[in-house]
């Protein structure tokens, strides 16, 4: 390579180097695992919800700039105007423009109550509906679903989230195939899911019984469940890179102008591609919109967040109903607290408040225009209908027909249900 | 070339056994039968060991590391760590594991060690050495070695959450910090303490990047110190009182209440009021104004005492005292600290806290340390003790608090009485562990590799010296230093002057850009067209114009907008230049299009969202500990069918190079077996790649084919 290098004129060299340096960066396999689409464990109820998309807004959402504005206390609400709705009497912040109009689709749940008021605990409690323990992990909710209903698609993985981090929320006790798949760039779709240049997909196959081959000997010597659990992931990736439903992955598929209206955030995208997996029969995605942690400047943070919600949303919940998939999806829209109505002086924040907060339900046979529950006129404690969040959880959970009641066992042999004791509000139907 | 004394069959080795004298063998040996953990404690108090003086706190640890006297105690701590074990073992009548063969211990200590599996050069040394006491040097060896605070490094970036990026300023120096600190051996509980202790700015006190972590969240900063330092998960008490344990809602508030004076925010106004001034008789566009505030801000970011009182939250539902009422400091075991009201309480709580007779803060660290090398701690999990918690083997957990004290803190001392124990050279045991099991150690714990292991072990097979390698952000950080020291003595016309500098930097490149663009469209028309003479002529143009920005346009210093050198100084002067002594460089790993090739630890901390690291699980620093391991499929998508794979068969990787000097194409399979699994083929596997190279269309194929087919087995994703 260096040889030719040195021909190139001084030009070309260049062009060379810059293009250069911008880089780095199946068959059937074993009798380990079936990826044929799992039976569902158990009779569902009736129920009209198949799939969801989990839009979580991680920092904890400050509800009194957004969903649960308090215009008559100007000491609490700070400087964000608030808007009417298409719900009368309802406003919202004035940086939801498009969701207040859509409003009359939703159903806001302004009651929400939490015990738990740092981050990682909070978080945690929201997506497994237990509290943290040192000595085990919960499954999350995702898990939950494809353990008990199965994949709807067989040629894709049931369980994905965008945007999110490495959390160790995953499939907790349960085996890993019911962990999530993480995307962490909606543009970017699912990377590395084709063979090398120049490596067809036959010999592609000869690598992989080679490497089975080659393996024999550790499998046999460590039958460990974290070796089973690589090979059952290795079994489902060959697969994966056969099917056809692969191109769910590239929102670049889609129109132009259709990705325009989720705007430019990754978030927005996140949506985009959330949608084009459900479609595809995933069962549950999670998109992630980070940075709600507003301690600091929380007047200038809240509304450029609330900006890329309200465009992302509200074009999420048109798509899912001009192609019919509003019924079969439930949307969610959920944070891990609210925030603090006193604003501090100093800092120009809020801190975290789980006392109470709001979340928003849509689709799935949810009842739209409603608001479900309220808070008193700081916003600081819930007066009616409070929901807590194994009550939140167990909505959800009702929505999609799973059964409230079955329990499961770690490993220890201790019982757990998809909400735990949570009751679902009914009255959200 | 390879060593073809290497033989296929597995070679009896001979056990390492720790010298003894025979005094003490005999003592030990008497104990063992009585199988009495008590007894075992009281030998080593009031026998050879005890009275074998313990070297004074040494200024060089290296030296007092190697002293034959240092040598002969650790090696009766190891023996007696084992007798603890086995005497366990013994009484339950079962048998520990067998010790491992060579091929084993070599990969796993590596790993274990320096976090990367051995180079091919490496494996053969190793395994054709006849020296008896060979795995023991290995142990001292690679403890010393450069990769040693590459491995250590993600270990405690992951628990401190140590970011490159956080709101306090250029957090590299911090995380260059731990990684010195890790390379000197610092005592452990000395640069804990100048953690809690660090007042200033982070390019002078980079031990500041500790609290800067948590800018903003005082409270949250106490909970986290609490969690890695004490081993006490304290952040629920901050809205209630635990449920079940002992700690109140009023003891988390007592606690941080040492601390909470501090904050992270100057906001005092400093020369910001006069730089508006001059900004506004100067006429400053908008641009340069912004310039202005962002040069401002890392001045305003240090941490110091900011006076702010604690008080309880204004929901304090207990009887003891009233909502918003103002908390005093008051430790929550142990000897009071800052009882007058003179006292720093800040200084105060680091030494209370990073002290011997503080019950926990030795416990931890010994057991933590234990987890380190064995796979599991004595207590699990390693971070939620409470006054109810037992470990597995009580005894044997005194012992290593003990010995983690007497040695001052020494972690590389500590850990080397671990690696030479028999213990750790059993083989890894064969079952699956089950919830909250009590664990004898027959051996240690099958382990996959963490995502730094991996990726650093993708590195080594790519280029040679790869603990050498330092990436450019660690190079430039003597010129940030120069660069921030000089804003705290600027005035504020110089750093308006700065300002305007800056914003004629941004102007100068935008419009090269934006010139290089056009160019870029008229050469497409021109080559087009077919006008050679035209082309050359805006060619050239090009040409003078790049250099123009590389050579003549003041550099802009991440982050720093005060001193400028042009882009091409500042690359000689931050360049990678192999040291006098040290082999001269390999022209194609040393080029600077190579710079991805560094180990993790010289990486940003997180690495980039898409990078490899993160999709292999690595902790996104945003809690303690929280990487993730277990299979996902970007990770085998990623080792399938990544970018990554491609560099490994290119022709200047190190495994490359090490296979085509092979002479023959049996030897060759020898070389990618020891080099990828560290041990040679069995009979089988030799007829198995055999054939796969009979069925390749060509060498090279087959070659790529069998690379392939061994990156991607379990064996060598995992630690046995």
């Amino acid at each position: 390579m260096t040889a030719n290098i040195a021909i190139l004129d001084e030009f070309e060299r260049r062009r060379f180097m810059t293009r250069a340096a911008g880089a780095l960066l199946g068959v059937g396999v074993g009798p380990y695992v079936s990826t044929a689409a799992a039976k569902p464990l158990l009779p569902t109820r009736p129920h009209t919800a198949e799939s969801i998309i989990y839009l979580n807004m991680a920092g904890g959402m400050s509800h009194i700039d957004t969903f649960d504005m308090k215009p008559s206390r100007s000491d609490i609400q700070g400087p964000i105007d608030s808007i009417p709705s298409s719900l009368t009497g309802v406003v919202v912040s004035e940086h939801l423009p498009q969701m207040a109009r859509l409003l009359d689709k939703t159903c806001l749940v302004r009651s929400l109550n939490s015990d738990q008021g740092v981050h990682y605990s909070a978080y945690y409690y929201m997506h497994t509906s237990y509290h943290l323990q040192g000595t085990l992990r919960h499954p999350h909710f995702g898990a939950w679903m494809m353990r008990l209903l199965g994949k709807k698609n067989s040629r894709l993985p049931g369980n994905i989230q965008v945007l999110g981090g490495s959390r160790q929320i995953n499939h907790g006790f349960m085996e890993p195939r019911y962990g999530p798949l993480k995307i962490s760039d909606p543009d970017a779709g699912l990377p590395n899911s084709k063979p090398l240049p120049g490596v067809t997909g036959e010999a592609h196959q000869r690598r992989v019984a080679l490497a089975n081959l080659a393996d024999r000997a550790f499998r046999q010597q460590f039958p460990h469940r974290q070796v089973r659990a690589f090979m059952d992931t290795y079994a489902e990736a060959v697969e994966l890179m056969k099917s056809s439903d692969l191109e769910a992955f590239d929102i670049s598929k889609e129109p132009a102008a259709h990705q325009d209206r989720y705007g430019e955030a990754k978030f927005g995208k996140g949506c985009l591609l959330a949608r084009r997996l459900v479609e595809r029969g995933v069962r549950f995605v999670e998109v992630t919109l980070d940075g709600w942690d507003t301690h600091l400047f929380n007047f200038e943070t809240t509304p450029k967040l609330s900006r890329i919600l309200d465009r992302a949303l509200a074009a999420l919940l048109q798509d899912l109903e001009s192609r019919g998939m509003l019924e079969t999806t439930l949307v969610v829209l959920a944070t891990e607290f609210g925030r603090t109505p006193k604003i501090d002086g100093h800092t120009k924040g809020r801190g975290h408040w789980p006392q109470a907060y709001t979340c928003l339900l849509a689709g799935g046979g949810i009842r739209g225009g409603q608001i479900y529950g309220q808070t008193d006129e700081q916003g600081g404690k819930v007066t009616d209908n409070l929901v807590t969040v194994t009550d939140f959880n167990a909505t959800l959970a009702y929505a999609l027909g799973l059964p409230l009641d079955h329990e499961l066992s770690s490993p220890a042999s201790q019982p757990f249900r998809v909400a735990d004791k949570g009751q679902p509000v009914r009255a959200l139907f | 070339m390879i060593g073809l004394a290497l033989t296929r069959t597995p070679v009896q080795v001979p056990i390492h056994v720790p010298r003894v004298d025979s005094v003490s063998r005999r003592l030990v040996t008497v104990a063992a039968g009585i199988a009495s953990e008590s007894l075992l404690l009281l030998l080593y108090w009031f026998g050879p060991v005890a009275q074998a003086q313990l070297p004074a706190a040494p200024s060089d640890q290296a030296a007092a590391d190697a002293t034959g006297r240092d040598q002969a105690a650790d090696s009766i701590r190891s023996a007696t760590i084992d007798q603890f074990i086995e005497a366990a073992h013994a009484a339950a009548g079962r048998q520990p594991n067998p010790i491992v063969d060579d091929a084993t211990f070599l990969r796993r200590v590596y790993l274990d060690i320096v976090g990367r599996i051995p180079t091919f050069g490496e494996a053969q040394q190793f395994l054709d050495s006849s020296a008896t006491d060979k795995r023991q040097a290995l142990v001292d060896h690679l403890l010393a070695s450069p990769g040693y605070p590459l491995h250590q490094f993600s270990y405690w970036a992951n628990l401190l959450r140590a970011k490159s990026k956080m709101p306090g300023g250029p957090s590299d120096f911090y995380t260059a910090w731990i990684k010195q600190n890790i390379r000197e051996n610092t005592p452990y509980d000395r640069w804990v303490r100048e953690m809690l202790a660090a007042r200033g700015y982070i390019w002078s006190t980079p031990a500041t990047g500790y609290f800067q972590r948590d800018q903003g969240m005082p409270l949250d900063n106490m909970a986290n110190t609490v969690q890695v330092f004490l081993g006490t998960r304290l952040e629920c008490a901050q809205c209630h009182n635990h449920p079940s344990e002992a700690w109140t809602q009023h003891d988390f508030y007592r606690t941080a209440a040492y601390r909470n004076h501090l904050s992270t925010v100057f906001y005092h106004q400093g020369q910001w009021p006069a730089m508006q001034q001059i900004l506004d008789e100067r006429g400053a566009s908008k641009e340069v104004r912004i310039w202005a505030s962002r040069t401002f801000a890392f001045l305003k970011r240090r941490v110091y005492d900011a006076g702010r009182q604690l008080r309880l939250p204004d929901d304090y539902a207990d009887d003891d005292a009233m909502p918003g009422q103002v908390v005093e400091p008051a430790t929550i075991y142990g000897q009071a600290a800052c009882s007058e009201s003179t006292c720093d309480r800040q200084q105060s709580f680091a030494e209370w806290l990073a002290s011997p007779s503080n019950p926990y803060f030795t416990k931890v660290i010994a057991n933590r340390m234990w987890k380190r090398v064995m796979g599991r701690g004595l207590i699990e999990p390693v971070d939620d003790m409470n006054r109810s918690t037992t470990a597995s083997h009580p005894e044997l957990l005194h012992f290593l608090e003990r010995l983690m004290v007497d040695s001052q803190y020494n972690l590389k001392r500590f850990q080397r009485v671990l690696y030479n124990t028999r213990t750790y050279q059993r083989a890894v045991c064969s079952m699956d562990l089950t919830g909250a099991v009590r664990y004898g150690f027959p051996g240690p714990l099958l382990k996959q590799m963490t995502a730094e292991q991996l990726w650093d072990s993708l590195m080594t097979l790519m280029a040679p010296d790869i603990d050498l390698r330092q990436s450019e952000r660690f190079r430039k950080l003597p010129f940030l230093r120069e660069n921030f020291s000089a804003y705290e003595q600027a005035t504020p016309a110089e750093l308006v002057d700065a300002s305007y500098q800056a914003e004629e930097v941004r102007r100068l490149h935008n419009e090269t850009h934006e010139k290089l663009f056009e160019l870029e469209k008229r050469i497409a028309a021109a080559d087009k067209s077919g006008d050679a003479e035209l082309l050359r002529q805006l060619r050239a143009k090009v040409v003078r114009l790049e250099q123009f920005r590389d050579h003549e346009i003041p550099v802009r210093i991440d982050g720093g907008t005060f001193r400028y050198r042009t882009q091409q100084e500042f690359h000689q002067a931050t360049g990678f230049k192999p040291a006098a002594d040290q082999p001269p460089a390999d022209s194609y790993w040393s080029d600077p299009q190579r710079n991805w090739c560094v180990r993790a630890a010289e990486l940003s901390s997180p690495a980039d969202p898409h990078h490899p690291l993160r999709t292999f699980g690595q902790s996104d620093r945003e809690q303690i500990d929280n990487g993730s391991s277990g299979p996902t499929i970007p990770l085998v998508l990623t080792l399938m069918n990544g970018e990554v794979f491609q560099k490994l068969i290119h022709s200047e990787s190190v495994l490359m190079r090490n296979v085509h000097a092979a002479p023959t194409t049996s030897d060759l399979v020898d070389v990618l077996y020891l080099t990828l699994l560290s041990r040679l083929p069995s009979k089988d596997e030799a007829k198995l790649m055999a054939t796969a190279q009979r069925n390749a269309d060509e060498p090279q194929r087959a070659i790529e084919d069998i690379t392939w087919a061994l990156i991607n087995t379990q064996e060598f994703l995992f630690i046995r």
